[in-house]
């Protein structure tokens, strides 16, 4: 068989049946594609990347959520990347309905699959390098220290904040309370 | 052939020898004003189909005047390359399948050779238009 027979052959399987395969084929990818995203993003969550966040000294829960975007766009770029490689997500219509445009076209798919698939690795290495320094991170990050706070109620009426002792007086929020008719200790300020 | 169209080169020619390697701009260009004269001449016609965006391409091959079975000619297809700038042209190969003889043709083999390698673009008739 020639090379022409075999693109000639290509192209009429592609023009009886095939164009309806293409697009079954690529929404099947889609689909999987999306299934994929949504795993990207539950796995970044758990990972403990995100979870302990909340835990950890501001500075670096700011390191945190950034590793974390970061992890989160790099995972669903490398996974859309590592789709289009598999072929069938971009689909083009043609007038050019000749074999050399299908050879043409097929010379230019592998280049550009080449392509995606390299970076699609790069990616996904790169991010899940981030993904366990940031896991990492939030082990072993300083747990941020809670502030006890106190609500007092006082002449000047309700006072909440830290509560000090300077040279024998009581501090609440830094101002000095004389008198006080209660004192609740608080989580949070009203 | 209508009246003022320019013969080429003694085209269609029944005896012609089977020639399958027409290549070059040349072949290109000879190929492509041949179907255009048919085309207007009336020895190549569209017919439509169930379709809109199929037509079947009838008629003499260009070159041999023989009997083509028919071609199909989808208005686009799915290649995912970059749509072509005018629709309004279907290119494709257009290959003579005439059960004729024709002297040096294989016996595998069926037309007058011409023209896979060539590609030639059809303007899609159109809507509402004759296409015979």
């Amino acid at each position: 068989m020639t090379d022409e027979d075999y693109w000639l052959a290509r192209l009429e399987t592609l023009r009886r049946g095939g164009q309806l395969e293409l697009v079954r084929k690529s929404a099947s990818v889609w689909s999987g594609l999306f299934a994929s995203l949504l795993g990207v993003s539950s796995l970044v969550v758990l990972s403990g990347a995100i979870q302990d966040i909340a835990t950890v000294r501001s500075e670096y829960a700011l390191v945190l959520r950034a590793a974390s975007t970061l992890a989160l766009g790099g995972l669903a770029v490398s996974t859309f990347l590592a789709a289009r490689a598999g072929g069938h997500v971009a689909l083009g219509r043609s007038n050019n309905a000749s074999w050399q445009a299908l050879r043409t076209w097929t010379v230019s798919a592998v280049d550009a699959a080449t392509r995606d698939l390299r970076w699609a690795k790069r990616i996904g290495v790169a991010t899940i390098a981030v993904v366990m320094v940031s896991t990492l991170l939030a082990i072993w990050a300083p747990a941020e220290t809670s502030q006890q706070l106190w609500l007092a109620e006082s002449d000047d009426g309700l006072i909440c904040g830290s509560l000090e002792r300077s040279d024998g007086r009581v501090l609440v929020a830094g101002s000095e309370i004389t008198s006080v008719g209660s004192l609740l200790e608080t989580a949070r300020c009203p | 052939m209508a009246e003022g169209e320019r013969p080429q080169d003694g085209w269609p020619d029944g005896r012609s020898r089977y020639d399958r390697h027409a290549v070059g701009d040349d072949a290109q260009g000879k190929w492509q004003q041949a179907v255009e004269a048919a085309l207007r001449a009336g020895s190549l016609r569209l017919e439509p189909t169930d379709s809109p965006q199929i037509v079947t391409l009838r008629g003499a091959c260009p070159r041999c005047g023989h009997q083509l079975m028919g071609v199909d000619i989808y208005r686009e297809v799915l290649l995912g390359v970059a749509p072509a700038n005018d629709d309004q042209w279907a290119i494709i190969n257009l290959i003579c399948d005439c059960l004729e003889s024709h002297e040096g043709r294989p016996q595998e083999r069926s037309g007058c050779g011409w023209a896979p390698s060539l590609t030639v673009a059809i303007e899609w008739p159109q809507p509402g238009a004759g296409h015979d």
